[in-house]
């Protein structure tokens, strides 16, 4: 075996810490170490800081930014996005937070992506786009905190799944409840057996949807650097400028740009009902409508159920099992039957997500897997698409988790994939 | 007209009427449009949005039929993608025909489209027309066209990208990289892992990205596995490659080399042995135990806490011992560890074994001991919590009282009541009192005639807090012994019992409140007025509460226990309420109360219904005649506004 040859390219973080060390000892080069690089009061010395930078900057994106921020060995530098507004707003955020000018704002994110001196990003773009920023970002050698919905279709995740591994990048779905105490004990009661044999396995979807491919009228395209629509399109398919396309109002049920209310919270409610089932390497084998409802049949006789109607806030689960059940969801609050399974669990309500992104940034140090990695958000979003195939063609579809095939269903096998337009690539 | 031209523009027609509503979608075509129509669409001289949707249809539908069609759209820039969109997934040999022909008649970045949907389909057939399209000088073709390859990965694509790496422009290095990095990682799949291993190799050359060189180390590691190769990488000074070693040991299996890596644990520098240890205890094999149980006793620090951690997925029983001495470790880091490890590991045998060795720890890993072993449900929890409680040290008193107050029973009340006949100190006797009070409340009733005995022996002071706990526990027995406490010949006694029964928060207490009420002393007549009205603010039936607040109004004797009674009355939106209410706008000490109170009460009946709303309005108009106050007449003017919209 050949022995690797030690001659490191060395990243940022790792030539401070070597820079750090020499100052330590005798140097006979001058070199200088800023306050800021040694770490001020409250701040990680530079060597042990995360340089980010952030690429989409709606809502989700700047609280989520503001999340990582208000972690000390974090350091923002710099935001992308296609709307003016936004890039502004959140310069604004991150030189108030730090009290400096330093953050550089980019309409495009190659040139974020370029940066030498970032080593990891927060991806927030529109569903659209993320699974395809982060190839790119792992491309450019960057790890990553993606938003949910992983993908708009099955072979996108995959393709995010094979480059995560394939570059060694650290990847984690913004499927933040499996670092929430309420969702982490539903999970452990499934897992502790004390539900008995798991039958049903409730997943909350965002409402009823009524998803639909309307390419609407062209308008006069605005200026690029007001928005840039042709980058806001990404992998798309191209259609002329309306102002209402970007609208998160109509992307959002748009199967160019999404996948509708399944994907919306079942990226989050169906993860955790595959993490407690301990599928997450794997998935129904077979999906079909019952009333509002789409149902997953896993090998091992345990059914996923997209529905609505659950209690608890947003994106509540709840596990049946054939000696208890438990459910939960966003207000915290948890019932179990029976009540001995509650213990003296007591939750916060909200929307935490200072764990998950706590997480991210200690793999990014270790090399560690994340919870919500690439490999086991891929095969929970894929459930959900899978279920959106069935949506869509109106029919069961009887489903290979191991191939991530339909079985004699090759209308359901088009919509596993989407090409990209040029010159995008998975 | 003729059929078909009737049937076309049907297809394709334009939704004038959803338009014409302001919906702002365009040109479509029927939706159960067949695939000769959708092909004629495909054809005619219809706008671009038609032939979208046609070829989105097409894209489900589509079979070799169409292929031509769609074909003839791919070198149109507008049409390219959306063409590539229906022909992408077609399985059919015609479909991979098509993009390949199309490849000669395109351009820039059309053909890089087509580039990206070759390689999609693994089109093995399109190799020789991709290998030259690497040296392109559009860097979007050549980059696509280097990644189409690695994803088709025959060994002539892997061949040609290898080949080009010293002459392909510098933008294209990254894209031919990944490409090498996806052949190698197919063919290692295909079954092919001495020519992966060969790729692997080259890219894990020093020069290239780190990302490169990450994956090709992880390629090499699966294709050619090698624990005396990642040893020495977790040996070497590449943090990186350190980091990807720990991982790759904590994603393979084999106990072979489990024992290997367990063997050469100790050999390795601090912060190879870290990375090692996290590696370890992600492969879960108990075989690395006994070196990971050794590594614990290491001089550095980072392996001590990494060894720690590590237990908490190797560990069993037999390192119990070892974690519960470094749980009294003066070093917080090393105590908090070996904290969350022992809180981690599973299993009675593990609580047992933690057990074991309490009585002979020191006090300050007793104490710990006692919160670990209550959060885990011990079975020993109990008995040894009571130990704890007649221990001679304070703290460890002070941890057995927080662990009975979570986990004690009846059975462990007589502990705590001696602990409290014995205490001295305040805040002992106030953790006791805890203690108790859980315990009582937990037991309920069962336990009270413990307390009533030691009650008779027991310290003035401490039967004042017997009292409190008796109050807590509740029911018939406890409230006959605080309304015998209140008749006690010792004052503080007495005025416990008083402030006990002013808030007893069950019905049986109302009558008791009610006589205090009338009482001539002023602060029993207060207390228990106050006492009643909050009863029955708490009654739920309206019936019940209306007849106590309309007796609470007759016994009120100053303006304070009157505003109390009108604020009740305020939350009550019933006629009576109003009853109550109005007369008592003549009463200047409690005018602006009532006012509101009256305020509330209207807004409230006039939502209720049409008898509602016109006594609502009355009573407002009443507070408008009767009120100067300019806040009340605004609110009451906006109240009656309101009303009578």
């Amino acid at each position: 075996m050949k022995r690797i040859e030690r001659k490191p390219v060395l990243n940022r973080r790792q030539f401070l810490k070597t820079s750090a060390a020499a100052v330590g000892g005798a140097v006979a080069a001058p070199l200088i170490i800023t306050n800021s690089a040694l770490g001020a009061a409250g701040r990680a010395p530079a060597s042990e800081r995360i340089v980010m930078g952030t690429i989409g900057l709606g809502g989700r994106g700047r609280d989520v930014m503001r999340s990582f921020m208000s972690e000390p060995d974090v350091q923002m530098v710099a935001v992308c996005d296609v709307f003016k507004n936004k890039r502004e707003e959140a310069r604004k955020q991150v030189n108030d937070g730090y009290k400096n000018k330093d953050c550089q704002t980019y309409i495009d994110m190659l040139e974020l992506l370029d940066r030498p001196d970032i080593d990891a990003v927060l991806i927030a773009t529109g569903d659209n786009w993320h699974s395809g920023v982060s190839i790119l970002a792992a491309r450019a050698g960057k790890d990553m905190y993606c938003e949910k919905p992983m993908s708009v279709t099955i072979a996108e995740s995959r393709a995010v799944a094979e480059t995560m591994r394939r570059l060694g990048r650290i990847f984690q779905c913004g499927t933040q409840r499996r670092n929430v105490a309420n969702f982490r004990f539903a999970v452990e009661l499934a897992h502790s057996g004390k539900l008995g044999r798991l039958k049903e396995l409730h997943a909350e979807q965002a409402g009823i949807g009524h998803e639909y491919d309307t390419v609407l009228p062209g308008e006069p395209e605005p200026p690029r650097e007001e928005f840039d629509w042709n980058r806001w399109l990404g992998p798309a398919q191209w259609r002329p400028y309306n102002q209402k396309t970007p609208t998160r109002g109509f992307w959002s049920s748009h199967w160019d740009f999404s996948g509708g209310a399944i994907t919306e919270w079942g990226s989050h409610t169906a993860d955790l009902c595959q993490w407690a089932n301990s599928a997450d390497d794997t998935g129904p084998i077979e999906f079909w409508k019952e009333g509002d409802r789409y149902l997953g049949r896993y090998a091992n006789g345990a059914t996923l159920v997209l529905r609505t109607g659950l209690r608890f806030g947003s994106c509540p689960v709840r596990f049946e099992g054939d000696e208890g059940w438990v459910e939960t969801g966003d207000s915290g609050e948890l019932e179990a039957h029976p009540k001995s399974l509650m213990g003296e669990g007591k939750f916060e309500g909200g929307y935490p997500v200072g764990n998950h992104v706590r997480e991210f940034l200690n793999c990014v140090k270790t090399r560690q897997q994340t919870i919500s990695n690439a490999d086991v958000a891929h095969h929970s979003i894929t459930a959900c698409h899978v279920a959106n195939i069935c949506k869509r063609l109106g029919r069961p579809v009887k489903w290979d988790p191991a191939k991530e095939e339909a079985i004699g269903d090759e209308e359901a096998n088009r919509l596993r994939s989407r090409a990209y337009r040029e010159p995008w690539y998975l | 007209m003729n059929d078909r031209k009737w049937r076309l523009s049907a297809v394709v027609a334009v939704c004038m009427a959803a338009m014409m509503m302001g919906c702002v979608s365009k040109t479509t075509v029927a939706e159960d449009a067949s695939e000769a129509e959708l092909i004629a669409v495909l054809k005619s001289d219809a706008d671009w949005f038609a032939k979208d949707a046609a070829c989105r249809r097409l894209r489900v539908i589509g079979t070799a039929e169409s292929v031509p069609a769609l074909a003839a759209l791919l070198p149109d820039a507008k049409l390219s993608h959306i063409a590539r969109y229906a022909l992408e997934p077609m399985p059919f040999a015609e479909a991979g025909k098509a993009l390949r022909d199309g490849l000669a008649q395109a351009t820039d970045l059309t053909k890089a489209g087509i580039v990206i949907s070759l390689g999609a389909r693994r089109d093995k057939e399109a190799v020789p027309l991709l290998i030259p399209l690497i040296m392109d000088a559009n860097t979007d073709i050549a980059r696509t066209a280097a990644g189409a390859l690695g994803r088709i990965a025959t060994s002539e694509a892997a061949d040609a990208l290898l080949d080009a790496q010293d002459t392909v422009a510098i933008s294209v290095k990254p894209a031919l990289y990944e490409g090498l990095l996806a052949a190698a990682q197919q063919m290692d799949k295909n079954g092919e892992p001495r020519k992966a291993a060969k790729i692997f190799n080259q890219l894990l050359d020093p020069d290239r990205a780190m990302n490169i060189r990450m994956g090709a180390f992880r390629g090499l590691a699966y294709a050619k596995p090698s624990a005396d190769w990642i040893e020495d990488t977790l040996e070497g000074d590449d943090p990186v490659l350190r980091d990807m070693a720990a991982q790759i040991v904590a994603e393979t299996t084999g106990e072979k080399d489990t024992k290997y890596y367990a063997k050469e644990l100790p050999e390795l520098p601090e912060e190879g042995q870290v990375a090692l240890l996290r590696g370890l205890a992600a492969r879960k094999d108990p075989a690395a135990r006994p070196a990971v149980a050794e590594a614990v006793a290491s001089k550095d620090k980072n392996v001590q806490l990494a060894a720690l951690k590590a237990l908490a997925t190797l560990g069993n029983a037999e390192n119990v011992p070892a974690l519960m001495e470094r749980l009294g470790s003066e070093d917080e880091d090393i105590a908090a560890t070996a904290s969350q490890t022992l809180t981690a590991l599973e299993g009675p045998e593990i609580d047992a074994a933690m057990a074991n060795g309490f009585t002979t720890a020191a006090v300050p890993v007793r104490v710990k001991l006692l919160e670990l072993l209550t959060n885990r449900r011990a079975a020993q929890t109990v008995p040894l919590a009571v130990q704890s409680v007649n221990d001679s040290d304070v703290q460890l008193r002070g941890a057995g009282l927080r662990a009975l107050e979570r986990r004690g029973g009846q059975a462990e009340a007589p502990a705590v009541i001696a602990l409290m006949l014995k205490s001295t100190e305040a805040a002992e006797r106030s953790a006791t009192e805890s203690a108790l009070g859980a315990i009582g409340v937990r037991t309920g009733e069962p336990m009270l005639p413990s307390l009533l005995t030691a009650m008779k022996e027991a310290p003035m002071e401490v039967r004042v807090i017997f009292l409190r706990v008796i109050a807590q526990i509740g029911g018939v027995q406890a409230l006959d012994t605080v309304l015998a406490a209140m008749a006690d010949p010792n004052e503080p006694i007495r005025t416990e019992a008083l402030n006990l029964l002013s808030t007893w928060t069950t019905m049986d207490a109302a009558p008791h409140l009610r006589k205090l009420a009338e009482s001539a002393d002023l602060s029993q007549q207060v207390l228990g007025l106050r006492g009643y009205v909050r009863l029955a603010q708490s009654e739920t039936a309206v019936d019940k509460k209306i007849t106590m607040l309309t007796d609470a109004m007759g016994l009120v004797k100053r303006p304070d226990e009157k505003k109390l009674v009108l604020s009740a009355w305020g939350a009550l939106p019933t006629p009576q309420s109003l009853t109550a209410l109005l007369p008592q706008l003549d009463d200047p000490a409690v005018k602006t109360e009532a006012a509101l109170a009256v305020i509330n009460v209207a807004t409230q009946l006039g939502k209720q219904s049409p008898e509602g709303k016109t006594l609502g309005i009355d009573a407002l108009k009443t507070v408008l005649g009767k009120c100067d106050d300019a806040t009340i007449h605004d609110t009451a003017q906006n109240a009656l506004t309101a009303l009578q919209k």
